[in-house]
């Protein structure tokens, strides 16, 4: 039971760091229209900037904080370089273009900052936390990071639906040609779209990498797993990032914990694809898929 | 020079052979192990580029299918000590069965939720090797052993005689492509990739169609990986890395999606170009670590830029070249570079092109 | 929509302000294909110009010339002595013309408040401004009014006209571009949007073009007819004149 309740907790934990990154992948979807394969590499990215103002600083807060704002900058950029001419082209164009993004942030990160595996800090005490006398499997750096997404969620939440700047961008995501047609500048609204991703996404990369180390693939199968959640709530589904990416995250989590030893841990990708195929093949466009189901 | 015979498919195929065969024995191994690794590349990105060229269905996962036919191949070799053209064709059938299965799953599945799909089986694939270390040595892998027949004489080199096996392997792979892309097969998978729903209408099957797309290029990506057993030796989990599934899609993107020749300059591209990056940055005295970085970072750049100035990719930049030099008129409709789509609406100028399709009014 | 006539639009500007367009020489296509080729209309301030034609006669390509959607290959467009020509449609709806196009003008996710709001989006205003044209929207179409916080997909055939082009008035054009607004509607609701058309042009002096395939009903409350025929201009004339001519409706209006 005890065991039941930490691999619940930490599974949670890991997967909210999975819903942020899913919900920056729904973030560029509706937008867009397109898969940004590259939001593992940006967050990669945007975490070693994080480490390297972090030792001259000797500040974790200013660190995380410049890790956001090159999230902004970083992924606006992308989108008005790369991204911008893709967009009257094939999808696959752009698929490609972002896969090409991210093996040049990858490169870039092994040319600027070297192979080697790096550790990150956290904020607050990684030792695991005690009710009464009970181990609850996660610690006070663990509460952090599920505070900090939950809170970036509801503030994007309340900023889509309550403000002009969000109904701007839900205009432009559901038809941007009557969007245009009322004034709205698209094509500022995308950029602005593509900086909120690039900010969930050096968000993720700033909470998680404690665990996984930095080094430049170190996002990669975190980024697997947060597409992995984002197809499972259905790429249009904010909601569905969220449920997709807790669900995801608790299941790897009892698969490894319960199917014991190396195995278990190796086998959470295959648990991950099982369950990936059986929910798209009752629902081919995720869980929380409208009836709008538009075909790519 | 259109290739709709079967004799002047067999005949490209056989003066290809002849140039391979030349170039291995004048070049040095090195070069013989690297014509080996291109032929490899080329069987497994042309099975990709008919998949998402003339079927329209995206893989990120082929690197896994790779690994099967690797693993096959390597096992029957070890355990059984099969002759390898046998353990080939098994490594094939087996691959063939796993695409099957694939393709079933991802018959209904569109766009990025058949990339997730896809690019979560080519790791939860090596994971199962990984978990079950006794049988497929773990993270260390199995070693093949692989050696030259005795009819060639006992001087021949194992290099040379890697690269003639892969190429002729690769040729004969190419022949079969070609034929199927010009049947009524391939007339069906360019239907079903360009409206399912009127494809459909006419009676095809569009879900056999899909799988039976799905099953011929697995199957290709399996010969590769039994090419890939003997040439490099080794078949561990490290060698079958998302790197080499989205290598194998750029690789076909940047060749020309859809075309054979694309498939041969997408492969010549990912082999020769790091070694030729990693070769100038170290004579510039650059560290080994940059040096290895500098050509990913290049690779990166190349398709970034490819996909924004030629999205038809090489054999598409040819083509228009030998338009524009001998003005032939050639409608490339049946070797189509880049799947159909449905525009979505667009950031600037033309957000119109939803309408196009409803015509003028 | 309920039987009542709408409700008072508000306080008279006939004339007022009333803005011209003129279209000159337009040439637009798609890809290969030339839809429009020179094309000259001129509305007149504060009138309805119907624009009619068979299907494909390069009617709704017009209307997406003038508004920014697709760019013209040549020609002008003149707002009052401005050429606008040429520019995106978030610049061409700042200048003053609004389009509403024929179909799905609504956005059914968001609500009909929203809808609405969407429409203020050209502005630089103060958010009691907003709030005040927001209310006096709902003041002259009563059903939304009732409906502010519903989904858009909820409203029925009428009333989703009605909100188009109460959100397109909300941007406060000088030009009204209307695409086919009786498509699909019941023939009484149809003659209350119509209705509406003409009190906007008389009573607020907005220079209106309408493109109908009813060619009857819009000859009905026109000032001036336009018939287009494969991309061109056939004939140019008062309304009347136009819907009088048996031969000219046969052959190019089908009544």
């Amino acid at each position: 039971m005890v065991e039941f309740l930490q691999l619940t907790l930490s599974g949670i934990v890991f997967g909210l760091v999975y819903a942020a990154i899913a919900l920056s992948l729904v973030l560029i979807w509706r937008g867009t229209r397109l898969l940004n394969f590259a939001q593992g590499g940006m967050a990669m990215f945007t975490t070693y900037v994080a480490i390297e103002v972090i030792y001259r600083t000797h500040s974790y807060w200013v660190g995380f904080a410049v890790a956001l704002a090159a999230g902004l900058v970083l992924g606006a950029a992308c989108e008005l370089t790369v991204v911008r001419p893709t967009l009257n082209k094939p999808p696959l164009n752009s698929v490609i273009v972002t896969i090409g993004l991210l093996t040049v942030l990858e490169g870039l990160a092994g040319i600027l900052y070297g192979g080697q595996y790096r550790s990150f800090p956290t904020a607050f005490s990684i030792t695991g936390l005690r009710v009464g006398g009970t181990a609850l499997g996660v610690s006070r750096s663990d509460v952090f990071v599920a505070a900090a997404v939950l809170v970036a969620t509801l503030v994007l939440a309340v900023t889509f639906r309550y403000t002009s700047a969000g109904l701007r961008m839900r205009a432009a995501a559901f038809n941007a040609t009557i969007a245009r047609l009322s004034g709205i500048r698209v094509a500022r609204v995308l950029t602005v779209g593509w900086a909120l991703a690039g900010l969930l996404g050096a968000l993720a990369g700033v909470l998680v990498t404690p665990s996984t180390f930095l080094y430049p693939n170190s996002m990669d199968i975190i980024f697997i797993y947060g597409f992995t959640a984002a197809v499972l709530g259905g790429l249009d589904s904010a909601v569905g990032a969220v449920v997709g990416g807790l669900v995801l995250g608790v299941a790897l989590s009892y698969a490894g914990g319960y199917v014991g030893g190396s195995v278990g841990a190796d086998l959470t990708s295959l648990v991950a694809l099982g369950i990936l195929v059986t929910v798209l093949m009752i629902r081919p466009d995720g869980l929380f898929a409208g009836s709008r189901m538009r075909r790519v | 020079m259109t290739m709709r015979t079967l004799p002047r498919r067999l005949g490209l195929a056989v003066i290809v052979a002849a140039i391979v065969a030349v170039l291995s024995i004048k070049l040095n191994a090195f070069r013989d192990y690297q014509i080996a690794e291109i032929a490899m590349y080329v069987t497994a990105v042309a099975g990709l580029s008919v998949l998402t060229g003339l079927s329209g269905q995206i893989s990120l996962g082929h690197g896994g299918f790779m690994a099967v036919g690797a693993y096959t191949t390597a096992l029957l070799l070890l355990h059984l000590n099969w002759p390898f053209y046998a353990a080939l064709l098994v490594a094939a059938a087996v691959t063939a069965a796993a695409g099957a299965v694939v393709g079933v799953a991802a018959a209904r599945l569109r766009g990025p939720y058949l990339a997730g799909a896809t690019l979560l089986f080519g790791v939860a694939i090596t994971a199962v090797a990984v978990a079950f270390p006794g049988t497929f040595g773990g993270d260390q892998g199995l070693n093949v052993v692989f050696t030259t027949p005795s009819f060639v004489g006992a001087n021949f080199p194992l290099t040379r005689w890697q690269a003639w096996v892969s190429a002729l392997v690769a040729l004969v792979v190419l022949v079969l492509l070609a034929n199927l892309h010009y049947s009524r097969i391939g007339r069906n998978w360019r239907a079903v990739r360009d409206d399912d729903v009127a494809a459909a209408l006419d009676g095809i099957n569009v879900a056999a169609a899909r799988i039976r797309a799905f099953v011929v290029s697995a199957t290709c990506a399996g010969i590769a990986g039994a090419l890939l057993a003997i040439v490099t030796g080794l078949v561990a989990p490290g060698a079958f890395t998302i790197t080499l599934s989205i290598a194998l899609l750029t690789a076909a993107v940047i060749g020309g999606l859809g075309t054979l020749p694309g498939a041969l300059w997408g492969s010549l591209l990912i082999v020769l170009l790091p070694v030729y990056i990693t070769d100038i940055a170290t004579s510039h005295g650059l560290s080994s670590t940059v040096g290895a970085n500098i050509p990913i970072v290049a690779y990166g750049v190349v398709l970034i830029l490819v996909m924004l100035v030629f999205p038809q990719g090489i054999q598409g930049a040819l083509r228009w070249v030998i338009n524009a030099f001998f003005g032939t008129e050639q409608k490339s409709r049946t070797w189509r570079a880049a799947p159909a789509t449905h525009v979505t609406p667009s950031a600037d100028e033309t957000p119109a092109s939803q309408h196009e399709k409803e015509g003028t009014s | 929509m309920s039987n009542e006539a709408l409700a008072d639009p508000g306080p008279a500007a006939a004339g007022d302000g009333a803005v011209s367009l003129a279209i000159e020489g337009l040439v637009a296509g798609y890809g290969e294909v030339v839809a429009l080729d020179g094309v000259s209309v001129t509305a007149g301030a504060g009138a309805i110009t119907a624009v009619l034609g068979a299907n494909g006669a390069g009617k709704t390509t017009l209307l997406r010339a003038v508004s920014g959607m697709i760019k013209p290959r040549r020609g002008r467009v003149l707002l009052g002595g401005t050429d606008v020509a040429g520019r995106s449609p978030e610049q061409v709806v700042r200048a003053g013309i609004a389009h509403v196009p024929e179909g799905q003008g609504v956005i059914p996710e968001l609500t009909v408040e929203e809808n609405l709001r969407i429409g203020m989006m050209s502005w630089r205003a103060r958010k009691a401004e907003r709030a005040a044209a927001l209310e006096e929207a709902y003041g002259r179409f009563p059903p939304l009014a009732v409906r502010r916080r519903k989904l858009a997909s909820t409203l029925s055939g009428g009333e989703r006209q009605m909100l188009v082009i109460a959100r397109a008035l909300l941007a406060r054009p000088k030009v009204l571009l209307l695409d086919e607004p009786s498509l699909g509607l019941a023939p009484r609701v149809m003659a209350q949007v119509m209705d509406l058309v003409v009190r906007l042009s008389r009573e607020h002096g907005l220079t209106i073009v309408l493109v109908e395939q009813n060619a009857r009903s819009a000859l009905s409350i026109a000032d001036h007819g336009v018939v287009l025929n494969l991309g061109r201009v056939v004939v140019s004339a008062d309304a009347a004149a136009l819907a009088a001519d048996v031969a000219l409706r046969h052959h190019y209006l089908g009544f």
